[in-house]
């Protein structure tokens, strides 16, 4: 299914740069936020690029992901590596749990997934629960602390989600998601089993993000429960992909680097400016450029990944 | 039921609320055989298609492929087993190539990957393979559906109002086709409001009004028979 070498190039090639980035640039929490938006914003181009499912509130599996996993290591005491496994478990159980929501469509499921992923948080941050979930005072992870071990994971999830979406772009599976978005009745009758093809998205989306919130709440190790439940994570990661082009494999990468990049530069020291031309661009693209920039280079006759 | 039918339904219905919509319609197809379904706007005809294809589960009744009940499968289970159809408005993966639309057909029927080519020469739309088949017109959609079902191998085909907007050579050209696909021993259930059209398929025709069944037999009988006469007419 991969057409070597272009495909394997790319799927190495993103991890090894980011780990060897800490090399030329010393940012190290910069270079890993990148990384986290970078697997979030593939995480929604595998749910919304292939099915046309919007999930606003794609935090609540950030959220699981990192509550997953730090539970893991205080109550079990796991190794970090096999509690970021379980919290992407974590996110995995959420999806399947959350999966009804697939009934609806178009803004209904998209507000569905955002008031399900404030439901979690609030179950989390109950103060009721503490003994449990330690409630609104948050999470501590100092024993587990590794910074360098945690970067490299979050590098080889970064490399699993783009190998799962170029699958995607080359494989019947992923055909068939866009066959499903496209008409379901015929995707019926062309044999394709509809439900179990968007709960098969679903789950893999599901399950990145979980990995992501696993290893963000290692790699930050204290945390609260809105520090991973603000719907702006998600909301980010959307226009990322938007900004991109959902769909293809270069799209969200492209919006990582160009927003996130932008955001960097402006939206920290002068962040009024950076809210404004965030709307604007934002609005500019809904009406001229649906597809994302990567459309103007399909345009330009370049085929794009 | 007689053995050799490969699709039976018997005694199908379903309702919408108040509305009958398909009230007892039993009807069987042997292999290689066509039959009309005809009937005024709102007589249940798609309706009943959409109880035999899965799209409805019926409230009533069952449906037989090739002997097995298949009563309330999904229709990608049917399509599998070798059931398929077209539908009155086509209904494409605009997104995607027309080579890729028939391709998703047969892969996930686990047909050979031969059925592509040639469903697509049947259809005359191996050209257009490379074409998104959003752009195409609707009288080229209406193929690819049909190209579409073609590439599942089926052993009885549903075809929802084929003829309905195209010009009078390509429904000569149409006729053919399914005429050459029952001869190749598919079994055809043919919706149609164009009973020239019909007539060039097939001499037995179902007649249906209100949901149920009105007439079964010869179309030229048919024409003669008061009730048809009166609800076709408006007597």
């Amino acid at each position: 299914m991969f057409r070597k070498p272009l495909d394997l190039g790319l799927i190495i090639l993103i991890p090894v740069l980011f780990a060897l980035a800490p090399f030329v640039y010393n940012n190290q929490l910069l270079l890993f936020n990148a990384m986290v938006f970078l697997a979030l914003a593939q995480g929604i181009n595998i749910i919304y690029g292939f099915t046309g499912y919007l999930p606003f509130g794609y935090v609540g599996f950030f959220g699981a992901g990192a509550y997953g996993t730090s539970l893991a290591i205080i109550f079990l005491h796991v190794p970090a590596l096999i509690g970021v496994l379980l919290g992407g478990l974590t996110a995995l159980v959420l999806g399947l749990v959350l999966s009804p929501l697939l009934r609806l469509s178009g803004a209904y499921f998209a507000i569905a997934t955002l008031a399900a992923s404030e439901a979690v948080y609030y179950v989390i941050s109950n103060p009721g629960l503490t003994n449990v979930t330690k409630g609104p005072y948050g999470i501590s992870l100092d024993k587990a602390y590794a910074p360098h071990l945690s970067y490299l994971t979050m590098a080889v999830i970064v490399g699993l989600v783009t190998a799962v979406v170029v699958y995607l772009k080359r494989s019947h599976l992923g055909l068939s998601l866009k066959a499903v978005r496209d008409d379901p009745l015929s995707s019926e009758m062309a044999g394709i089993n509809v439900e179990r093809q968007r709960m098969v998205a679903w789950i893999w989306s599901a399950l990145f993000a979980g990995l992501t919130g696993a290893v963000f709440a290692w790699q930050i190790s204290v945390f609260y429960p809105d520090t991973v439940f603000d719907p702006s994570i998600a909301i980010f990661a959307i226009v990322f992909t938007l900004f991109g082009g959902a769909g293809t494999v270069l799209g969200p990468i492209l919006g990582v680097v160009v927003l996130y990049g932008i955001y960097n530069v402006i939206g920290i020291t002068e962040p009024q400016y950076f809210q404004l031309i965030y709307g604007v661009l934002i609005m500019a693209l809904v009406l001229f450029l649906p597809e994302g920039i990567v459309s103007l280079l399909k345009r330009g006759g370049i085929n794009v990944l | 039921m007689s053995s050799e039918a490969v699709l039976a339904a018997h005694d199908l219905g379903i309702s919408f609320g108040n509305l009958k919509a398909v009230d007892g319609i039993s009807l069987e197809l042997k292999p290689g055989e066509i039959m009309g379904l005809v009937g005024p706007n709102g007589s249940g005809k798609t309706t009943a298609v959409n109880l035999i294809s899965g799209l409805y589960r019926p409230d009533r009744g069952e449906v037989r492929l090739g002997g097995h009940k298949v009563t309330g499968l999904a229709p990608h289970r049917l399509a599998r087993l070798g059931l398929n159809r077209t539908f009155q408005v086509p209904k494409p993966f605009h997104t995607l190539t027309v080579r890729e639309n028939v391709e998703l057909a047969a892969v996930y029927t686990r047909q050979e990957p031969s059925l592509v080519e040639k469903a697509l020469e049947f259809t005359e739309l191996a050209s257009l393979a490379g074409r998104l088949a959003g752009s195409l017109n609707v009288g080229q959609q209406k193929l690819l559906d049909l190209a579409r079902a073609l590439a599942t191998s089926p052993r009885v085909l549903l075809v929802d109002e084929l003829g309905a907007g195209l010009g009078p050579k390509e429904l000569d050209q149409v006729a053919q086709k399914l005429l050459e696909l029952a001869q190749s021993g598919i079994a055809l259930l043919v919706v149609e409001h164009l009973l020239a059209f019909l007539n060039q398929l097939t001499s037995r025709v179902l007649v249906m009004n209100a949901g149920t069944k009105i007439f079964e037999g010869n179309l030229a009988a048919a024409a003669e028979d008061p009730l048809v006469a009166e609800v076709f007419l408006g007597g």
